[in-house]
Order: structure tokens, then C-alpha cells, then sequence
């Protein structure tokens, strides 16, 4: 029998990057704030201190900070026709858990999308026609512009603390950043990230190349920085222990390092750990939400009534949070009708390796996260894409973000895997290898999409979320055509050998890629497309916001954090500026 | 431990190998070394060996850095470095002059240069620093770099460690609770002050279970060190100055058995901004986050721990792995000639090739073994 607790203004569904941004406005708007969290509390002292941190088998190989797959987990299919099996052990993407969420074991790239992504529908059939995309393709439009989008943008930067070069600064374009990104309205909080050598042989070549490279904006930051909340980030050391790792330095921009610790001391917030929310509950008219069931560490279970839901958790678990509270209607994609779980979509990541002579000393363990310079000249619609054969495109760049001795082991196509041959292999490459990362986009498809297993349980009793996924022709097409270009690029920047890796289909859930998987609420002007309108409010249950990489109605070539911090203010000042003064739809169906 | 010191000294043998560990400047990609024979430490000349060269230019000669820190030089009115920081380089306590005695050499180089440019400000350091040219100052860094921390009246109190490879450089040992030749390397099973070190500084596992009750700094000296403390959001002095404070070379100084006194004038300075050397703001935001107290504390608990292995010594370790390690990437065979190559589709985490199943490293062979997924 669940316990009944006190009601609360409003309830949190996962205390990470968005939970936190939403209770810190919330609260500060007067709310009384509860905020549950399926895992962990940790602060950078003492959790994150060294030399634990640096145990790369702990976390990096472990997964020490990640969601645990023994109780919940994924299923996973290619195709409609095969049958999925659960997921035990990640590997393609990585899943966080715990206070501060993803946003702890972040590598702290913190990019804008672009106009162009957030049109992608309406601007590819104005340029290149109606018929050029794909009627399998289901990209569309936002509901929102990168203007609707700047001062979120803007703030959420600035809690960040974000070290950068604006290229594109209230309507001029400044030397040295990214000449295609929409006008910014203030330069960057803190300056670029130093250039690490292998970066700058980067920024040479592709600049020969008549390209336009930039600094990568850095949440690990290149100076001291006290945000607006009055917390203060330190200089980022460059040890390499980003991604998978919390930082030890307060240099990392996390919830722990900007905000949360404010949020804590606000008596109006109560965090508790360890309480696995099961499902939002409905009234009879299942129109409004009236708290949520969750059980704590001991499985004792809770009832917490809320006037108000905001559900921030990562993406994927966003998506099965509505199907198992019955909210909205499921994608079904046979009729292609239905939406939550439609558009699921990830990113196309490839890479190219350069060799270099003995006398290059690329050094990659004095490396940061999001220390590099990229490029955005092949970026979302930069380019034109009328005899190409595919949308969307990625950012190009030199961005290596460790030399950790357990995964860092480049070595040339042709060496053997294992044994004496491969290790000498491995001592000759290791300081003499730049690696390029191809970071692309991701189209949705008609045929991926989420939805809830039916075989598969997790710890609770309670059906696990399943993925069905390949790589769209586009996406491969995409990914194909920009890993040459980057190959150019290495060849350029003086390789004696350079080895290329275009993404290539069958999606491998086995494979490291990345952790950005979007879409399945996803966000638009339309209810019968979206799950959520653009102030990111539930079209069918007033008093729910849904906030994540989870409202990408497709996902863009760029990292998606920038722009979960961005929508989730975004959802804030909605929340606090209308919907608290005249509960309801913000937006009239 | 033994899995850290090992990771820790193979960072060594690259960062001596490829400078000092920092980013280089935009536009200034850095001159790359060129490979060279093995370097001789304590060689009577100065090495033309760029691989063991520190960021201020060269390893230095420490036949002369020996002369110029027992003369000084009268002519420039330098005086002896023995005249204040002892005939060992242990320094002395009652007058806050640090110890210099197995600290990296490339550190203490480049304190020289900031006395001599001002960006440590110090009315009697400064002219010395300045009557000395760059190889002079790099000769007697390298000097006192080859000096074992653990010698010297000073330092017999805990001395005893230091040395590894049993090449009977423990020698120095004077104190009367020395460790017994205890190798350098495993700091862990050393004893400082009488108690008991654990080797384990988790979160939780800095509680006093111990009967003897906290050492020298107390409690919350071990806690600043090993834990850090959230509240003022300081993080433990150990992830740069290594456990204990044993030092991360070449940049990072030892802090193990180092003089109360003179740590605490050197947070002072980085408190008060006087002290510029650390371009990162994290020493100064560090110092000024710390009360009087903590760093009573944190500088008594500094003092009291058995210095690790001398730089020199751990130098020689690290040169030993890298020619070990050149010697068999030696027999690797050459990449190709320019031009691309397909390698296997694979994972890249944010650019960085990862190895075993998540990877190109791991997966490039055809041979289908490889294609299984690591345990």
C-alpha cells in the first residue's frame, strides 16, 4: 500500500541538469519543490576526488556513474521483424543515473543548433524543393527559431560558464569564431580552451583548405568563472578524465558545480535519493496529473501528490515514463499515427585517423573533454546539398578528449588485434596519432521509433522501453560523403597514413558511438506530430512539462546539451511568466 | 597503487618525452623533438638529449649546479644556496626556506625564473635568481633534484624512503623512525609520524578508526589533503600533488615533508596574489578559500609525511620505460605511405579512437576473433 505524503507544489522526475533548472525557477518563483531522483546524491567532494577518479576501469570500462542495467535496462532490434532482446551492458550509448544525471560524466561540448535545424522541414523544401526529401524521412519544424531561442541559449551559457569564440556577434561577424552561427547577443562567458598541438595542425590544415575553423565551446573551462547563481568554476587541468568521469577540479560544469548546491539550501526544495518513480498518476478525466507513485530504496511506495510534473529525465526514460502512465497516444508505425516514441532518432558519428612520423608528438593525455577546434562549414544546411543526395551534415574537428592508457590505443588498418605485434604497434602510434571526429546528424525515420517491450520487465515489474533502430540511407549517405572530407583534412595536416571510417549500417548497439539519443517527445506546433508543444508542455496533460534531447524532433549535427539547457529554461520562463498566473494549455489546440 | 604509479610514471616518460604537459598556444604548434640516444642523468656535461629536456630549455648540469649551490657567485653577488637551504637541500624549518632536495628540476627552474621576473616576489630570492643565466639556474635545479628528499638533519625525523631499484641510495636515512629502505613507490605502506597510513583515502575512509588518534594536522589536515572539503569547495590537494604529496613531475612540486613554515608562506603568497606562477587561478582560489586554520592544518600534515621517491629517481624510471618503450615500437612497422584508408567502421568517442570492442584499436583485424565482444 503506497504512502500517501504531503502535496506539493511541484514534483521532479530526476534531479540532473533539467530537474535542477526547473527547481531552482520553480522554487524561486515560491513553489515548494519535491525532487526525486532514481539515484545517488554526489558532490564533487568527496565523490569525484582523485586519484579515484582517474580508475579507468571503474568508470570508463565499469560504467561506475551509469544507469544499472540489472534493474532497468533497453531492448533492442534493428527492424520490426526481429525480436528484441534487452541490453546488458551499454555500449553504444551510455546512459547516466544519480544526482546531476548525464550532466556529471558529460565531456562538456556546448554548441547552439542552428535556424536552419530548427526549420529543417520548411527550409529544405524551400531551397531544394518539395520532393527532395524522402517520404520515409519525417524530419519537421521545431515550433520554435534560433531567436526564440537566443536568451535561453544565452542564460543557460552563462551558468555554464561556457569558453569560447563568438563568431556572429549581435549581427557581426567576428574573425576567429564560427562565422555560421545565428547572432549571438554577448561574447562568450570565458575565453577559448588553449589549443591543444594535434588541434592546431588541425585549424592549419583545414583553414589551407579555404574551411573556417573554431575554437570548440568548452563547459571545462579556461579560467575561473563565478556564474549569475554565485557559484564559482575553477581552470580546467587538462588531465583527460572527462567523459564517464566527474571532474575533481570544480572545473566541469555540471548540476553539482553551477546551481545545485543553491538549490539545496532553499528551504522550499526537499531532494529525495533513491526513489524510483513509477508512473505519473492521472485523475479520472485523464487530462491532469496528480502526482506520481514511486518506491524508495527499501521498495516502501510513495504517493506524491503535485500540482504541477515536470518530467526531466534522460531522454529514452522520458519516453517510457508517458507510455507507462498511459499519457498520450503511441506511435504506431504501421499508419504512422500515434507520437509518443515517434522520431526516436541518434547522431552519425564516424571517425579518421591521421598517423604521423615518430618526430609528431600529438600528446593525447594532456586533453580536456571539449578542449579542439572544429568546423562548422558541413554543419546542418551550410552547405548545398542539391546534388548531394541527403540533408543534415556535421561538424568536423579535432576534438580528442583523452590518451587514458585502457581505451586509447590507435593503431594503423592492418594490425593485428592482439599479441606482440599489436603492442608494438600501440607504443609506436600512441603519441603520434590525431584523430578526427565526424559528428553528424540524424534524420527520423518513418521506421525508428520507441516503444514499450512486450516480453521484458525491469526490477519494478514493469515493461522495458524498446528500441527500434537502423541507420537511414541519408544518415550513411551523409556520413560517407564528410568522412572524406575530414580524410582531405588529414591528409592535409601532414598524415603519413590516414585512415578513414565513414558510419556504415547495421546500427551496432555494441559499438561506443555516443550518448545523444533524441526524439520520442517530441516538441512542434502540431499536436497530432508532437507530444509536447513548444513551451515543452504535455498537449494532453496540462499540468505535465516534458523536457529533454527526448523533444528533438530529429537530432542535429551538433551535442545536444546546449540545447536541453536552452529548451529547459526556455520551459521555465513559460512556466513561471503564464502558466503559474492561468493554469492550462499555453498553447490552444 | 602499484597500477597508479605505473600509469603515473608512464605520463612521466611521455611528458618528458614531449615536453611539459601543456597545452600549446593557438597558432604556435610547439618545435617537436627529434629523437635522440638515451640521456645520461648526473652526466658531467649538458645533454644535448632534448628528450629530457623541461620547459625551461634543457636538463641542466648538475656537476655545476653542485659548485654554483655550495659558492654561489661571488662576482654577482649570489650567495651559496647552502647558506640557507642547508648542505643537503633540506632547508630549514625555523626560517620557513624550503626544502629543495628531490623536488622536479624543470619546477624548480622555473621558480627561479618567476623570482627573477617577478611573478613571485621575494626581496631575497630575487636577486639571486637574477645573477644567474638560464643553464646556471637549470644547473642547480638539476642539482638539487638529484639530492634525495630524504637526507639532511632536517628531514632525518622521517626520513627513510625515497630511493627505489635498491640502489643503496637510502644511505641518507638518518631518522630514527626511517621506514627501513621502504621503496618510494608504494607510499601507502610508509609510516609518517608514528601512524599508520592507510592506502585507501576513499570518502569514507578518512574517519579516525585508528587508536592513536589523528597526526600532525589533525583530522582535518589528512581530510583537506586526501578528501578535499565540499563546503568551500576545495578539492584534495592530491590529484595534482599525488598521494601523500609525493609529487606529480615535472610540474607538480612534492609536498611531502616539505616545511610547514614555508608552505604556508607559499599559500600566503598565492592568497594575497603575489605569487603568479600558477596561470591556472586554481592555487589562488584554493589559498583564499582556505581559512587560517585549514591551512595550519593542511601544512602541519604536509610536513609530517615521508617524502616519496626524489625526482631524479622516479626521472630515471621514466627515461627507462620510454627506452624500453622505444626500443620495441622500434620493430613496429612504418604506416603506409599518405593516402586513405578504409578501416573498419567503428566507434570514436568524441574523436578519440577507444580500443577493445568499442573501437577501431581493438576491432581493425578481419580475424573474427577480434570481432567478439571483450569480456
Amino acid at each position: 500500500m503506497a504512502i500517501r505524503m504531503k502535496e506539493t507544489d511541484a514534483v521532479l522526475i530526476g534531479v540532473g541538469l533539467v530537474g535542477t533548472i526547473l527547481g531552482r525557477e520553480l522554487t524561486r518563483a515560491g513553489l515548494k519543490v519535491v525532487g526525486l531522483e532514481r539515484g545517488e546524491p554526489r558532490s564533487t567532494v568527496p565523490d569525484f576526488q582523485g586519484p579515484q577518479i582517474h580508475d579507468e576501469l571503474r568508470y570508463a570500462v565499469r560504467y561506475a556513474l551509469m544507469q544499472d542495467t540489472a534493474r532497468e535496462t533497453v531492448t533492442f532490434r534493428n527492424r520490426r521483424d526481429q525480436r528484441a532482446l534487452p541490453v546488458r551492458r551499454w555500449n553504444s550509448f551510455l546512459p547516466g543515473t544519480g544526482v546531476g544525471g548525464a550532466a556529471v560524466h558529460w565531456n562538456g561540448q556546448t554548441y547552439r543548433f542552428q535556424d536552419s535545424d530548427f526549420r529543417m522541414r520548411t527550409r529544405t523544401e524551400e531551397r531544394y524543393g518539395k520532393d527532395f526529401l524522402d517520404p520515409e524521412i519525417t524530419v519537421q519544424d521545431w515550433g520554435v527559431s534560433a531567436e526564440d531561442m537566443e536568451p535561453h541559449y544565452d542564460r543557460f551559457e552563462y551558468l555554464l560558464g561556457v569558453s569560447g569564440k563568438a563568431g556572429h556577434l549581435q549581427g557581426k561577424k567576428i574573425p576567429g569564431g564560427n562565422p555560421f552561427e545565428d547572432s549571438r547577443s554577448r561574447e562568450y562567458p570565458t575565453p577559448p580552451m588553449k589549443e591543444p598541438y594535434g588541434s592546431a595542425l588541425f585549424r592549419k590544415a583545414a583553414e589551407g583548405l579555404g574551411y573556417h575553423p573554431f575554437p570548440q565551446p568548452s563547459a571545462n573551462l579556461s579560467q575561473p568563472y563565478t556564474n549569475p547563481e554565485g557559484m564559482t568554476l575553477k581552470t580546467c587541468m587538462f588531465c583527460g578524465y572527462c567523459e564517464r568521469f566527474g571532474c575533481e577540479h570544480y572545473a566541469k560544469a555540471s548540476p553539482q558545480t553551477v546551481l545545485l548546491p543553491v538549490l539545496l539550501k532553499d528551504e522550499r526544495f526537499e531532494l529525495r535519493t533513491n526513489c524510483q518513480v513509477l508512473r505519473i498518476n492521472l485523475d479520472s478525466s485523464g487530462k491532469r496529473a496528480t502526482g506520481v507513485t514511486y518506491v524508495d530504496g527499501s521498495g516502501q511506495e510513495y504517493e506524491q501528490p503535485a500540482s504541477l510534473v515536470i518530467l526531466g529525465g534522460f531522454a529514452l526514460n522520458n519516453v517510457r515514463m508517458l507510455l507507462l502512465s498511459g499519457i498520450g497516444k503511441p506511435y504506431d508505425p504501421e499508419s504512422g499515427t500515434g507520437t509518443v516514441g515517434r522520431n526516436y532518432a541518434y547522431q552519425t558519428t564516424s571517425g579518421v585517423q591521421v598517423f604521423f612520423d615518430r618526430d609528431v608528438n600529438i600528446n593525447p593525455f594532456m586533453r580536456s573533454g571539449a578542449s579542439g577546434t572544429v568546423m562548422a562549414d558541413f554543419v546542418s544546411d551550410n552547405f548545398d546539398h542539391s546534388s548531394l543526395g541527403f540533408v543534415g551534415g556535421a561538424y568536423i574537428g579535432e576534438t580528442m578528449s583523452h590518451g587514458r592508457p585502457i581505451e586509447f590505443h590507435p593503431t594503423p588498418p592492418g594490425t593485428p588485434a592482439w599479441g606482440s605485434e599489436w603492442k608494438k604497434a600501440v607504443i609506436r602510434h600512441y603519441n603520434h596519432t590525431s584523430v578526427l571526429n565526424i559528428h553528424g546528424s540524424s534524420v527520423a525515420v518513418r521506421s525508428n521509433y520507441l516503444d514499450l517491450d512486450p516480453t521484458y520487465l525491469d526490477a519494478w515489474g514493469l515493461p522495458l522501453l524498446r528500441m527500434t533502430f537502423d541507420f537511414p540511407e541519408n544518415d550513411l549517405k551523409m556520413s560517407a560523403y564528410l568522412t572524406e572530407r575530414a580524410a582531405e583534412i588529414g591528409r592535409a595536416m601532414g598524415g603519413r597514413q590516414v585512415s578513414a571510417s565513414p558510419r556504415k549500417g547495421p546500427y551496432d548497439i555494441t559499438k561506443y558511438q555516443t550518448t545523444h539519443n533524441t526524439g520520442g517527445t517530441v516538441m512542434g506546433a502540431d499536436p497530432s506530430t508532437s507530444v509536447v508543444n513548444p513551451f515543452l508542455q504535455s498537449w494532453d496533460v496540462s499540468n505535465l512539462f516534458v523536457i529533454g534531447a527526448s523533444n528533438f524532433p530529429q537530432n542535429a549535427s551538433y551535442n545536444p546539451t546546449d540545447t536541453v539547457g536552452a529548451l529547459a529554461y526556455r520551459a521555465a520562463e513559460a512556466i513561471v511568466g503564464r502558466y503559474l498566473k492561468s493554469p492550462g494549455p499555453l498553447v490552444q489546440t | 597503487m602499484k597500477t597508479s604509479l605505473t600509469v603515473s610514471l608512464l605520463g612521466a616518460a611521455l611528458a618528458l618525452a614531449c615536453g611539459a604537459p601543456r597545452a600549446q598556444a593557438p597558432g604556435a604548434p610547439a618545435p617537436q623533438a627529434q629523437p635522440a640516444p638515451a640521456p645520461t642523468p648526473g652526466g658531467g656535461t649538458p645533454s644535448p638529449d632534448r628528450q629530457a629536456q623541461d620547459a625551461s630549455g634543457g636538463a641542466g648540469d648538475i656537476a655545476q649546479g653542485k659548485q654554483l649551490a655550495e659558492q654561489g657567485i661571488p662576482a654577482r653577488s649570489v650567495a651559496a644556496c647552502v647558506s640557507c637551504h642547508g648542505a643537503q637541500g633540506e632547508g630549514n624549518a625555523a626560517a620557513g626556506f624550503p626544502r629543495l632536495a628531490g623536488q622536479p628540476g624543470p619546477y624548480l627552474a622555473r621558480q627561479l625564473e618567476a623570482y627573477a621576473d617577478g611573478r613571485r616576489a621575494n626581496p631575497v630570492m630575487a636577486p639571486i635568481a637574477k645573477g644567474m643565466n638560464d643553464e646556471q639556474r637549470r644547473a642547480v635545479s638539476a642539482y638539487y633534484a638529484s639530492l634525495s628528499a630524504g637526507t639532511g638533519e632536517d628531514g632525518g625525523a622521517r626520513a627513510g624512503g625515497g630511493t627505489s631499484g635498491g640502489n643503496g641510495a637510502a644511505a641518507g636515512a638518518t631518522g630514527a623512525d626511517a621506514a627501513g629502505g621502504q621503496d618510494g613507490s608504494d607510499p601507502g605502506a610508509q609510516t609518517g609520524s608514528g601512524e599508520v597510513k592507510g592506502d585507501d583515502k576513499g570518502a569514507g575512509a578518512a574517519g579516525g578508526q585508528d587508536g592513536a588518534g589523528a597526526g600532525p594536522g589533525g583530522q582535518r589536515g589528512e581530510t583537506l589533503a586526501t578528501v578535499g572539503d565540499e563546503r568551500i569547495e576545495v578539492q584534495a590537494c592530491a590529484n595534482c600533488h599525488g598521494a601523500h604529496g609525493a609529487g606529480e613531475p615535472p610540474d607538480y612540486p612534492a609536498l611531502a615533508g616539505q616545511h610547514a613554515s614555508y608552505l604556508k608562506s607559499a599559500l600566503a603568497e598565492f592568497k594575497r596574489g603575489s605569487r603568479k606562477t600558477d596561470t591556472s587561478g586554481q592555487m589562488p582560489d584554493i589559498a583564499r578559500r582556505l581559512s587560517n586554520e585549514d591551512i595550519e592544518a593542511v601544512t602541519a600534515y604536509y610536513a609530517a609525511q615521508v617524502p616519496g621517491a626524489d625526482w631524479a629517481t622516479r626521472r630515471e624510471e621514466a627515461l627507462t620505460l620510454r627506452r624500453r618503450a622505444a626500443q620495441a615500437a622500434g620493430q613496429a612497422p612504418e604506416p603506409q605511405q599518405p593516402g586513405a584508408q578504409e578501416g573498419v567502421p567503428a566507434g570514436a568517442e568524441q574523436g578519440a579512437p577507444t580500443t577493445g570492442n568499442q573501437g577501431p584499436g581493438g576491432t581493425q583485424s578481419n580475424d573474427p576473433a577480434s570481432q567478439r565482444p571483450a569480456r
